[in-house]
């Protein structure tokens, strides 16, 4: 159980979070939904230890191996498709599994192209293969799906949920339907 | 004089071995400092972009470095070393400012967001530098090394005219104002320009094969 207690944080005068508590189970799926600025993002941020908490405890997370689509791709724009993915890899069977993710998500043929070229679409389909490829405990999706069509959403979304099975999930997400495609909880902060 | 008396005269100095010689020793010294001072210039510009403090202590030195005459340069160099060894020294003096500074800044200007994703996927120290900062260095450092080397090859050659270092392009400079040998100081100067260019130019192509394999190969 990760559980998130008191958990206080304020960009100068702006509080975006003042004593917010949410207790996550292992192996759930939690589709977070609120409207911008309501401190998804924030919170995900303090998760992956990239932000510091004003107040508060987080507990469950020790030792937990965590993997995150940002909200912006975050790709490397000078490299490959393959480049992008194989920096992340530790190992070489996450090597080997980079084609079949590829395949999966319908880039196979773009491997060896640079990520500058691809469509915004193709990208975050990158940024999340690459979410996907090293070994994690919980995964951080920060609006997955933005950019993707429908049949693509449902692809990716299928993907995602094999690859995360009895693993903790926490997705920022928009609307329901998104929610509905990784079968999670929904939860309005 | 006319341009074709300096075109015959360097082609009549080149078909002698001592021409080629002056050429080898100047170009190994001048290279030499200069890619000292690349070297130098990286390893110090990531401290400097590391550490704040480091930057302010390296500021003085740096700014002296680039607003000391290059002809004090050479006379203190000459307390200290051997007139062969004063074109290493004034080469590097010029190049490192240069290597430094854009060093440096190229490391302070990465991408922040990309270095967050470096965090979270714990990219090892090596991957950081191939994937996220690399990228960022390479045009910077193709910009410094350009300029650098031809600065390099002006205040090296300077350096030896000044010195009059035995053997190099300087020391036959020097003999040519010595004996107002006009077609001999302009086929220098072009030996000069000449190999200044031929050098940046394949330091450059080897740099761009350098980030062209760091990519992974793809144009």
């Amino acid at each position: 159980m990760i559980r998130i207690s008191h958990l206080e944080k304020a960009f100068g005068d702006k509080k975006v979070f003042a004593d917010f508590s949410l207790d996550i189970s292992e192996g759930e799926t939690l589709c977070l939904m609120a409207a911008s600025g309501r401190g998804k993002t924030t919170l995900f941020r303090i998760l992956l230890g990239l932000e510091q908490k004003d107040g508060g405890t987080i507990t469950g997370l020790e030792g937990k191996r965590l993997s995150a689509v940002f909200q912006e791709d975050r790709l490397l724009p000078e490299f490959t498709v393959k480049e992008n993915l194989y920096a992340v890899c530790v190992s070489q069977k996450q090597k080997q599994s980079v084609r079949e993710i590829l395949k999966a998500f319908g880039l196979e043929e773009w491997m060896g192209k640079k990520v500058s070229v691809l469509s915004g679409g193709m990208m975050r389909r990158v940024a999340i293969a690459r979410a996907l490829l090293p070994e994690f405990d919980m995964l951080i999706l920060d609006e997955p799906f933005q950019g993707l069509d429908e049949n693509t959403r449902k692809t990716v979304a299928d993907y995602v949920k094999e690859a995360a099975k009895g693993k903790t999930v926490l997705a920022a997400i928009h609307d329901e339907a998104d929610a509905c495609l990784l079968e999670g909880k929904i939860l309005e902060i | 004089m006319s341009p074709a008396a300096a075109l015959y005269r360097l082609f009549f100095l080149a078909r002698e071995g001592s021409f080629w010689q002056s050429v080898a020793f100047s170009a190994v010294r001048i290279l030499g400092g200069f890619f000292l001072a690349l070297l130098a210039g990286i390893l110090t510009g990531a401290l400097a972009a590391r550490y704040r403090n480091f930057r302010h202590l390296m500021a003085p030195l740096v700014m002296a470095m680039k607003s000391t005459p290059v002809a004090s340069f050479v006379i203190l160099a000459l307390f200290w070393f051997s007139a062969s060894g004063l074109s290493v020294f004034i080469s590097f003096l010029i190049a490192f400012p240069l290597v430094y500074g854009n060093t440096w800044q190229s490391i302070v200007l990465t991408d922040q967001k990309l270095l967050e994703m470096g965090q979270v996927f714990h990219l090892s120290f090596w991957k950081k530098i191939r994937y996220l900062y690399f990228p960022q260095l390479y045009p910077n450092l193709q910009i410094a090394s350009a300029l650098g080397m031809g600065m390099c090859w002006k205040a090296g050659t300077a350096a030896e005219v000044i010195g009059v270092a035995d053997g190099s392009i300087g020391e036959r400079l020097y003999e040519a104002k010595a004996y107002l040998q006009m077609p001999d100081l302009f086929a220098w100067t072009i030996t000069i320009i000449v190999v200044s260019i031929v050098l940046e130019r394949l330091f450059l192509a080897l740099l761009g094969w350098i980030e062209r394999k760091n990519r992974g190969g793809v144009a």
